[in-house]
């Protein structure tokens, strides 16, 4: 194996503020996540409770970590994106 | 036409595999695909590559014999790929090495990393080989009526070559093939399903006629089990960890009968078995296991919201109402399992029916014992968390990190992943 680059990047200003944000916000889910478990290890009974169209708590909460995961991935996206953005604008300010 | 379909799919696969392989020049070009893979494509094949037969057949496998608790691998896989996206996507795009092993060592130089590196990687990619291979022997059977070995060994010699060929190029685009045609047609099996409806007595369109399982009273005199009328007998009874089986002459035919006793009344429900005899050929319930004496699918509601036969049937459902019906306390859900014994010289094996009401399987609890002993809640924690954590480490997931070029579009390709899985 050739211990080389497998490709060249360029310096990445934003990326402190990347992996902070990207701690944080898996922080975040993680804690969302814990809730799921500790419901099930705390009171299994209420997972079975109707929240809303007929649907139980188990479902809903499930289905929704999954919805969550998708939107907090969205956003980080933007939020990394804008950072690259001003990023990629102040260097060439400062160049 | 099953034939038809595989052969034509590898030959595409194949064809692509040859063609890139001419372009692959060098380590780079073979290793991370030159880096040159647009990050949707990279997303999509993120989804092949983890949609894998331990995800389509395992996890809907899972849901269909213990409820939610398959559900809960397709949570926790989801929220690993979290970690991947916030932990470790750009880090490990910017250390910009072909493997995560060789970022280690370009790091510590050390020898003990290596070894270290080096055997973890192989017993992972050997156990995580085995299912696969495994899962494909399982698929070509039914599909190609080929043996199982033949699929194994068949489907092994097409991976290595893709893989040999072309390196992570051609990986990458059968993977985005396969990822795309997997979601596609889960959405068309979807739509269908929730177009048929739940019935009590499902028969395929009408094209495989249902079986009512027989459940009949009978009762024990002084000890011993009795016929339930005069031209039944009772063969044999096994009794099994699992039960007592009943081998009982009924109705002109011999079959495995699986005894219930309920405070004062006895019930002998009918069960599927197969049996290898003493001179090594194997029956079908009762039958030689040739030709179209196959064991029967399985897996039905026996009452749904409370009612049973044509007065359960829902015709076309939205999802809501589908996870609604099945999760009612008043729907009954049978699932099965089985148990092996020995009778006779008869190497028997008995799938049995269980009832549980629908309201128990649409949550946590049929398989892992949530309500259970301090060992079996952390059992479940353990699960929980290996999901959680256990994404972001995978190497065929990691190794994906390099065939893109830059940081942001690792991190955009795990977003299209992520969104691909979910709709999944």
């Amino acid at each position: 194996m050739l211990h080389e680059p497998a490709v060249q990047c360029e310096k990445d200003f934003a990326a402190s503020y990347k992996q902070r944000l990207g701690v944080w916000m898996f922080l975040l889910y993680a804690l969302v996540y814990a809730g799921f478990v500790a419901i099930n290890l705390i009171d299994p009974a209420m997972m079975e409770s109707r929240i809303f169209f007929g649907l139980n708590l188990a479902v809903v909460y499930g289905v929704a970590l999954i919805l969550f995961a998708l939107i907090l991935a969205v956003i980080y996206n933007l939020m990394c994106l804008r950072r690259e953005r001003l990023a990629a604008e102040s260097n060439e300010g400062g160049n | 036409m099953a034939v038809m379909i595989f052969v034509a799919f590898v030959a595409v696969v194949l064809s692509m595999s040859f063609y890139f392989a001419r372009r692959a020049k060098s380590a780079s070009g073979y290793y991370a695909a030159g880096g040159n893979i647009h990050w949707g494509v990279n997303g999509v094949a993120f989804a092949g590559d983890y949609l894998s037969a331990a995800s389509f057949l395992g996890i809907c496998g899972m849901i269909a014999t213990v409820g939610y608790d398959g559900f809960l691998y397709s949570i926790g896989y989801l929220a690993g790929w979290i970690v991947a996206l916030f932990v470790v996507a750009e880090p490990m795009k910017r250390l910009g090495k072909y493997t995560f092993t060789d970022a280690l060592d370009s790091k510590f130089n050390s020898k003990g990393i290596q070894l270290a590196a080096a055997i973890s990687t192989l017993i992972v990619s050997v156990f995580y080989l085995i299912p696969q291979m495994v899962g494909a022997g399982v698929l070509v059977t039914p599909l190609l009526g080929l043996p199982h070995a033949a699929g194994v060994i068949m489907v092994g010699a097409i991976v290595i070559g893709i893989v040999a060929t072309a390196g992570m190029t051609s990986t990458t685009y059968v993977q985005f093939l396969k990822g795309g045609l997997l979601v596609i047609f889960a959405l068309v099996i979807t739509v269908a399903l929730l177009v048929r409806g739940l019935s009590t007595e499902p028969d395929q369109g009408g094209s495989v006629p249902f079986h009512k399982y027989l459940t009949v009273e009978t009762t024990e005199i002084d000890g011993v089990l009795q016929p339930p009328d005069a031209e039944s007998r009772i063969v044999s009874v096994a009794t099994t960890p699992a039960g007592t089986f009943v081998r009982m002459a009924h109705q002109k035919k011999v079959g495995w009968f699986r005894k219930e006793q309920a405070e004062d009344r006895i019930r002998l429900h009918e069960t599927q078995w197969t049996s290898i005899l003493p001179d090594g050929s194997k029956t079908v319930n009762g039958e030689p296991a040739v030709g179209q004496n196959q064991l029967r699918l399985v897996g039905n509601l026996e009452a749904i919201d409370g009612k049973t036969g044509d007065e359960a049937r829902t015709g076309p459902v939205g999802p809501f109402e589908f996870l609604s019906k099945i999760g009612s306390d008043k729907t009954v859900v049978k699932t099965w399992k089985s148990t092996k014994f020995e009778d006779g010289g008869e190497k028997i094996t008995a799938y049995y029916p269980t009832l549980s009401s629908g309201n128990k399987v649409m949550r946590p609890g049929q398989k892992f014992k949530i309500e259970g002993s301090p060992l079996e809640k952390f059992d479940f924690i353990s699960l929980m968390l290996a999901l959680f954590l256990g994404t972001a480490s995978l190497p065929h997931i990691l190794i994906r990190y390099y065939t893109v070029r830059t940081p942001a579009a690792a991190r955009k390709s795990t977003i299209v992943a992520i969104a691909v899985i979910g709709l999944f």
